[in-house]
C-alpha cells in the first residue's frame, strides 16, 4: 500500500533546467559573482577579506592563531567566540579610514541580522533535540539535561541574539547620523526590518516583546510561550550579561556569558512535592535500544513526566511537549528506538487537572498524527460544492486538510455519491456536512 | 546525486574558496540539478524558483571565502542553509501569491495527470518535518542517511517521518 503511493511519487519528476537555462543562468551568476569579486588596493582588501588581515594582525599582536580568528568570524551569540567575533569587528573600524568606517558599520549590522536568522532558522528545527547546544551546563541541583531546559535555553539564545542586533543596529544608525551619513542610516533601518521580518519565524507558540529603554540604555524582554503561559524576562545591559528568572514552575534559570565568552546554565529546580518525581533521575541517553518495557506519560499543568522503563533501568524526562506524537518523536530521538515500539507501550494519563483542562488535553491529542490514529484524522468538518463551468467544484474539508476535487455532474446525490465513495465515509454523513450551491 | 559519489565535491570546493571561477563553474553543474529539485517543490512558480536557485549560488559565492570545508555534510549543511533562508524570505515577501495552482504543476513536473495533482496537493498539505523528507527524498534524490545528515538528525527519524507521510499520503488518496 505505502510502496504503492512510494511508487507514484517516484515517478513525478521535476522538469529540470533545460541545457539553454542552465547555461543562462550560469552567465547571470558569473556577472554578479564579478561585481562582488574584490577591486584592487588594500582598503578594499580589507573589506572584502578582513579575516585574513586582522588574523594577521592578530597573530603580530598576541600570537594567537589564524585558525581561531576564523573561526570567531563565524561566532554567532551564545558561541564560545562571539566576544571575539566582536574583538575583531571593533579593530577592523578602528583601523580603517574615516570614510570606510561607515560603510564596515553597516556591513557588521548586515552580519547581526543574518547571525540572528541562522540563530531563528537552527532553533525552527529544534523540535530534533540536539546536544550539540554551544553551551556547557554547571551543576547546582540539577544539571540542564532535560529537554525542557534546552528548549529554554534555545529561546534564551534567540533573545540574546535579537537584542545583540537590535542594540547594535540601533547603536550603529545613531553613530551614523550623528556624522551626518543619511543613507546609511536608512540601510540600517532596511536591517531592523528585516530583524523583525525575522522574528515572525519564531515558532507559533512564542510570543516575544522587546522594549527599549532609552533612559538607562537597556533592552526589556519578555518571551511568553502561549501554550504554557510560561514567562521569561529578561533585561540586557550592553556587553555584560547575566540574566536570571522564574518560570511558573518556581523553577529558576540563571544564564551568565563569562569574559571568556563562556556561557554558562545554572537551573536550580523547585523541590518537586509530586511523590511520582521522588526518584526522578536524569540519566544519560544513548545506552538503550532494546528492551522498552514501559513508556508511562503524566500530563500536570504545563508539564509533561514520561517514565520510560528498560530492562532493568529506568528514565525520567520532564519536557513541555503535551500530544502523542511529539512525545512519541521525542522519545525515539532519545534513546534510539522505533516509533513502533514506543507507540505499543505508551501510556498518557492526565493528573491534578481540572476536567476543563483535561478537556484541553484532549483536543491536543486529538490533533496529533500517530500511525494509529491516522483515520481518525479523517472526520470529515465541511463540504463545499459549487457550480464553475461545466460541473461543480468540491471541497472535502477534514481537521487539518482540504482537499478539492471536480466532477462534471451537477446534482447534489452525485456529490455525496463521490465524497463517500471517495473515503469511504457514510452517506448521511457527507449529507450533513455538504454546503451545495448551483 | 549522492552525496558519498561526490568524491570531488572537496576539491571544487576548496578552489572555490580560493576565488577559482572555473571551479565553481563545475560545482555549479555539479549541483544545480539536485538543488532546483528541492526548490520547485517549494515554490511552484518556475521562475521564481530559477530566481532563488540563480541568488543561491550569488549568495553561496559571496558566502565562500568565509567558509572552511570540513566535510561534505557540512557543506551541503551549508548550502541548504542558504536555500532556506532565501525560502524563509520568498514566503515572507510573498504571502498572497505563494498559493497552489495547477497550471504551475503542469510547468514544474513532467507527464501530470490527476493522480499526480492529487498526490502534489497532498504533500503539500503534510507538516513541514514530514513534507520537507518527501521533498528531499524524491526531487532531490537524497538516500536517508544523506537527509540525517542535512537535517541534522538520525536516520531512523527520517525513516519514520517517511513512513508515516506516505501512510498519510495512503489514507488519504484511498478509491
Amino acid at each position: 500500500m505505502e510502496n504503492n503511493i512510494d511508487k507514484k511519487i517516484q515517478a513525478i519528476s521535476i522538469k529540470h533546467l533545460s541545457d539553454d537555462e542552465s547555461n543562462q543562468m550560469w552567465e547571470r551568476i558569473n556577472a554578479e559573482m564579478g561585481r562582488s569579486a574584490p577591486t584592487v588596493g588594500f582598503l578594499s582588501i580589507l573589506i572584502h577579506k578582513p579575516m585574513i588581515q586582522i588574523a594577521l594582525i592578530f597573530m603580530l599582536l598576541f600570537g594567537g592563531s589564524v585558525a581561531t580568528v576564523a573561526a570567531a568570524n563565524n561566532a554567532k551569540p551564545g558561541d564560545l567566540l562571539f566576544p571575539l567575533d566582536r574583538a575583531i569587528e571593533n579593530v577592523q573600524i578602528k583601523i580603517v579610514p574615516e570614510d570606510k568606517k561607515d560603510e564596515l558599520k553597516v556591513k557588521f549590522a548586515l552580519e547581526r541580522a543574518e547571525e540572528m536568522e541562522d540563530v531563528i532558522l537552527e532553533s525552527l528545527d529544534s523540535t530534533e533535540l540536539t546536544s550539540e547546544q554551544p553551551v556547557t551546563s554547571t551543576t547546582t541541583d540539577d544539571i540542564a539535561t532535560t529537554t525542557d531546559d534546552i528548549l529554554k535555553v534555545d529561546r534564551v539564545k534567540i533573545e540574546k541574539v535579537y537584542a545583540t542586533a537590535f542594540d547594535y543596529a540601533e547603536q550603529v544608525k545613531q553613530e551614523l547620523l550623528d556624522n551626518g551619513n543619511e543613507q546609511a542610516a536608512k540601510s540600517i533601518d532596511d536591517i531592523i526590518n528585516r530583524l523583525n521580518l525575522s522574528l515572525n519565524e519564531l515558532p507559533d507558540n512564542l510570543k516575544l516583546e522587546i522594549e527599549k529603554d532609552s533612559d538607562d540604555n537597556k533592552l526589556k524582554i519578555e518571551v511568553k510561550n502561549k501554550d504554557s503561559e510560561e514567562k521569561l524576562k529578561f533585561e540586557v545591559d550592553g556587553e555584560k550579561s547575566e540574566y536570571e528568572n522564574k518560570n511558573a514552575d518556581g523553577n529558576k534559570v540563571k544564564i551568565k556569558v563569562e569574559d571568556d565568552g563562556r556561557v554558562k546554565v545554572e537551573y536550580n529546580k523547585k523541590d518537586v512535592d509530586d511523590s511520582d518525581q521522588d526518584n526522578a533521575t536524569d540519566k544519560k541517553d544513548n545506552s538503550h535500544n532494546t528492551g522498552l518495557s514501559e513508556a508511562n506519560v503524566k500530563i500536570y499543568q504545563g508539564k509533561t513526566v514520561i517514565e520510560v522503563e528498560f530492562n532493568d533501568s529506568k528514565s525520567v524526562i520532564t519536557t513541555n511537549l503535551s500530544n502523542r506524537s511529539d512525545i512519541i518523536d521525542l522519545l525515539v530521538e532519545k534513546f534510539d528506538v522505533s516509533a513502533e515500539d514506543v507507540d505499543s507501550v505508551l501510556k498518557i494519563e492526565y493528573k491534578n487537572i481540572s476536567d476543563d483542562k483535561q478537556e484541553q488535553d484532549d483536543d491536543l491529542l486529538d490533533d496529533s498524527i500517530t500511525d494509529n490514529n491516522i483515520e481518525d484524522m479523517l472526520v470529515l468538518k465541511k463540504v463545499e460544492a459549487e457550480s464553475d463551468g461545466d460541473g461543480m467544484k468540491i471541497k472535502v474539508k477534514f481537521e487539518d486538510i482540504e482537499v478539492e476535487f471536480f466532477i462534471e455532474d451537477k446534482t447534489r446525490e452525485a456529490v455525496i455519491d463521490f465524497v463517500a465513495d471517495k473515503y469511504g465515509l457514510d452517506k448521511d454523513d457527507v449529507d450533513d456536512k455538504l454546503q451545495f450551491e448551483l | 546525486m549522492n552525496l558519498q559519489l561526490d568524491n570531488n565535491i572537496e576539491k571544487l570546493v576548496q578552489s572555490c574558496i580560493q576565488g577559482d571561477v572555473e571551479s565553481y563553474h563545475k560545482l555549479y553543474n555539479a549541483l544545480h540539478r539536485q538543488l532546483f529539485g528541492f526548490i520547485v517543490s517549494r515554490t511552484n512558480n518556475r521562475e521564481d524558483a530559477k530566481d532563488i536557485l540563480q541568488d543561491v549560488f550569488i549568495d553561496l559565492w559571496r558566502a565562500l571565502p568565509k567558509f572552511s570545508y570540513k566535510s561534505d555534510k557540512q557543506f551541503y549543511s551549508f548550502v541548504y542553509t542558504i536555500i532556506k533562508r532565501k525560502l524563509a524570505r520568498y514566503y515572507n515577501s510573498n504571502i498572497d501569491t505563494v498559493e497552489f495552482d495547477d497550471d504551475y504543476i503542469s510547468e514544474n513536473y513532467e507527464s501530470v495527470n490527476n493522480d499526480t495533482i492529487l498526490l502534489l496537493r497532498l504533500v503539500r498539505k503534510l507538516k513541514p518535518k514530514y513534507r520537507e523528507v518527501l521533498e528531499l527524498r524524491y526531487w532531490s534524490d537524497l538516500t536517508f542517511a544523506d537527509i540525517a545528515k542535512l537535517l541534522n538528525t538520525k536516520e531512523t527519524t527520517v525513516k519514520v517521518r517517511h513512513h508515516r507521510a506516505l501512510k498519510m499520503l495512503h489514507v488519504l488518496t484511498k478509491e
